[in-house]
């Protein structure tokens, strides 16, 4: 079931197409990497999430009903820019944010008390913000985007500037709220991070949605027929017709195999009475499509 | 609506709580004390709307003493010649007042044989100090004629003559009332003009801060853009508002205290330094007799409500141009440059209210309670002079208008400086979103 609907969207800046007739959805409990190059708009489709800005044409549908500010308290947003008053207290900030999602002042203080309880940093309570390093900032600034139990969350680039210890519990988190049941938007350009997290991802470039889908699905639409294998005997050489050898060691080789399916090639290669060890597609990795189609759609 | 609530308190809070709050709030009033210096400046500057003044010498003493005009030409005598009654007199001709010497003004004391002054417009300061320097030198002149050759030893060659100042209809005009209303006046309009100019600074520098810290971008995705401006305004403006309560309660407590205080200061000088001059000390304490005595003229519940009224508007007129110049600025410097065309109407503004105060039913004072930009500062100023009605339902009309669509452009450029981060925004940019 699809939490949220994009149908249609465009929005323009002057005489600027950021986002031109964009249509995608996002499947309640899933973890969606909206990826794109800098400035491809994606800052401006997930604005319009938040309804910080509003589609000139299109509709968004939230929860199969009609976008609306009040649908603002169920989302929970943290922008790549982002930012904390100074001078305030980490306890007074979270409270304050809190608050502003529509929790009572009650509920508000308690959720407040209860995370810096799980990420175990009470003891920052009273700290100012500007006391804080980065690191300590950034998970601050994670319990205010979560605080009121969003059901829909979007992380903007959410692991930049944490350590790996720190990266580590957000991560956790993030899998947490998504046993949850929570819908994450997640948006960054670090590709591994997509191949572990993701499972739908949504890619736009030059304002238009070039590609979108399930990440397996998607991995084996694109896959390029690249096998490796593992022999348990040196093994020389193997001609065979329409399979080219791209690498090669003492018993290991990576084979593209042209219009032939798995079950084809292991078979031409037990025929061959060779040892196999191991036999194991290649699949582009979500980096590989990326580039492939960022670079099509440039040059097209 | 809770929303907005939550944030006008993180901003009062935020500020109240600070040091520099309570230290701007307990010594700013010490600024306040600063009055005699500015009361100087006052009567210095001139006055446009009594230019032309008649000597109607009844006594005939006068007749070959010259009257000094002032210097710049703004201000000239002209004997009558003529004896005839001066109401007549003074109702046909295109003076602007008229001194009145009696037929029995008695040289040596004229105490009891007062000149008076008439004039159609109410005398500033400014116009009282130079008539009365004037008709002294006159007088002390005639003293010379009459008595320096004779051995009189009973003659104050320095004592100043009584003048009265009336007004061609109303009949008396106090000089002690306009004392105290252009202390009044000054005091009001100066506070308006500190407010804005700080706590707009305040509402610029707050804004900034959240676009420049990126706490706005989460901000607006909680709530609109339009609350978090108005919070802003409102939670910084009640900050401004305690502080003024406070200062307007020291001025009141500082009015109980005062009134007694100057009466008591003006017998002690008297009788301690033993009247220097010869000619201050006596007239200095029915001076201040004087204004306590109108402290009961002056209506302090309606000119603080107007004060509060015109606080408030002008507050949020140009709180909101101070929220939208603070969403298009990146750093202190674009900033700054981006407040001139701000900061200029309220500097004028302050400037006007000096000539205005000196001259309360001039043109200067008249058009600058008018003028929306302006009226904020220069209306509240001249409420103790009790301007008609018609002139401050004018005024109101004017500035809550200009309010309204103000608000609406300053809004539309707030919503979309906010989301513009790193760029430096032209006013050509600026001018394309607001025809957007």
């Amino acid at each position: 079931m699809s939490f949220l609907s994009i149908e249609h969207v465009s929005k323009k800046f002057g005489d600027y197409k950021a986002n031109d007739d964009i249509s995608l959805s996002i499947q309640k409990g899933k973890i969606f990497g909206l990826l794109g190059p800098n400035g491809a708009g994606k800052t401006t489709l997930i604005r319009m999430i938040t309804r910080i800005l509003l589609p000139d044409t299109g509709t968004i549908l939230f929860d199969g009903k009609p976008h609306n500010d009040k649908h603002t308290e169920r989302i929970g947003y943290m922008p790549e820019e982002r930012g904390l008053y100074k001078n305030m207290k980490v306890y007074d900030h979270l409270v304050y944010l809190a608050k502003l999602k529509g929790l009572s002042a009650n509920d508000a203080k308690t959720k407040t008390v209860q995370w810096l309880q799980r990420l175990a940093i009470e003891s920052w309570r009273d700290k100012k913000i500007e006391e804080l390093s980065k690191g300590m900032s950034q998970k601050v600034q994670f319990i205010g985007t979560v605080i009121h139990e969003p059901e829909l969350l979007i992380l903007d680039e959410p692991f930049s500037g944490l350590d790996p210890i720190n990266s580590q519990i957000i991560d956790e988190e993030i899998h947490r709220l998504k046993a949850e049941g929570k819908t994450i938007i997640f948006s960054t350009h670090r590709m591994e991070q997509v191949d572990q997290i993701c499972d739908e991802i949504g890619l736009i470039n030059k304002g238009h949605l070039i590609l979108h889908g399930d990440v397996m699905e998607l991995k084996s639409r694109f896959k390029q027929s690249i096998f490796e294998v593992k022999f348990s005997e040196s093994t020389e050489n193997i001609a065979i017709s329409g399979i080219a050898v791209v690498e090669q060691s003492a018993n290991h080789m990576v084979l593209k195999a042209n219009e032939k399916s798995n079950a084809e090639l292991l078979r031409l290669l037990l025929d061959r009475g060779l040892q196999i060890s191991s036999f194991q597609e290649i699949l582009p990795t979500v980096q590989q499509i990326f580039i492939q189609q960022v670079n099509s759609s440039t040059h097209a | 609506m809770r929303k907005i609530g939550y944030i006008i308190w993180r901003e009062y809070s935020s500020r109240v709580k600070t040091k520099s709050f309570l230290f701007t709030t307990l010594l700013a009033p010490l600024l306040f004390l600063g009055l005699p210096i500015v009361t100087v400046l006052l009567t210095k500057s001139g006055s446009d709307s009594i230019k032309q003044i008649a000597i109607e010498d009844k006594s005939g003493l006068f007749k070959d003493i010259p009257f000094a005009d002032k210097e710049d030409g703004s201000l000239y005598f002209k004997k009558t010649i003529n004896e005839n009654n001066s109401d007549a007199a003074f109702e046909t001709a295109s003076y602007d007042g008229l001194v009145l010497i009696p037929a029995d003004f008695d040289l040596k004391n004229s105490g009891r044989t007062p000149i008076t002054f008439i004039s159609r417009k109410r005398a500033g300061i400014g116009v009282r100090n130079y008539i009365d320097k004037a008709i002294n030198k006159a007088v002390l002149k005639l003293r010379f004629q009459h008595f320096a050759q004779s051995n009189v030893s009973d003659v104050d060659f320095e004592k100043e003559v009584t003048i009265n100042y009336e007004r061609f209809e109303s009949g008396d005009d106090k000089s002690a009332f306009v004392n105290l209303a252009s202390v009044i006046g000054y005091l009001t309009g100066m506070l308006i003009y500190i407010t804005i100019t700080i706590y707009g600074t305040m509402i610029l520098r707050g804004v900034m801060e959240e676009k420049t810290n990126r706490v706005m971008e989460v901000l607006i995705s909680s709530v609109k853009p339009f609350q978090l401006m108005f919070g802003k305004i409102i939670g910084v403006g009640a900050v401004g508002l305690t502080q003024f309560s406070v200062w307007i309660a020291l001025l009141f407590i500082g009015n109980l205290f005062l009134a007694p205080l100057l009466f008591l200061i003006g017998v002690d000088a008297n009788g301690i330094s033993g009247a220097p001059s010869g000619m201050n000390s006596p007239v200095d304490q029915s001076e201040i007799q004087g204004m306590v005595m109108s402290l009961k003229d002056i209506h302090f519940g309606w000119i603080g409500i107007g004060v509060l009224v015109y606080f408030l508007l002008g507050f949020f007129l140009y709180g909101t141009m101070f929220a939208a110049v603070g969403a298009v600025g990146n750093d202190e410097t674009n900033a700054q440059s981006l407040t001139l065309p701000i900061m200029l109407p309220i500097i004028i503004a302050f400037m006007m209210m000096i000539t205005a105060l000196n001259d309360p039913e001039g043109n200067v004072a008249f058009w600058g309670s008018i003028i929306p930009f302006t009226s904020p500062v220069i209306m509240p100023a001249l409420l103790a002079y009790q301007p008609p009605l018609w002139q401050i339902g004018l005024s109101l009309f004017l500035l809550i208008l200009t309010f309204v669509l103000i608000t609406y452009f300053a809004g539309k450029i707030y919503r979309i400086g906010v989301l513009m981060y790193g760029k430096k925004i032209s006013f050509k940019e600026i001018f394309h979103w607001l025809i957007q």
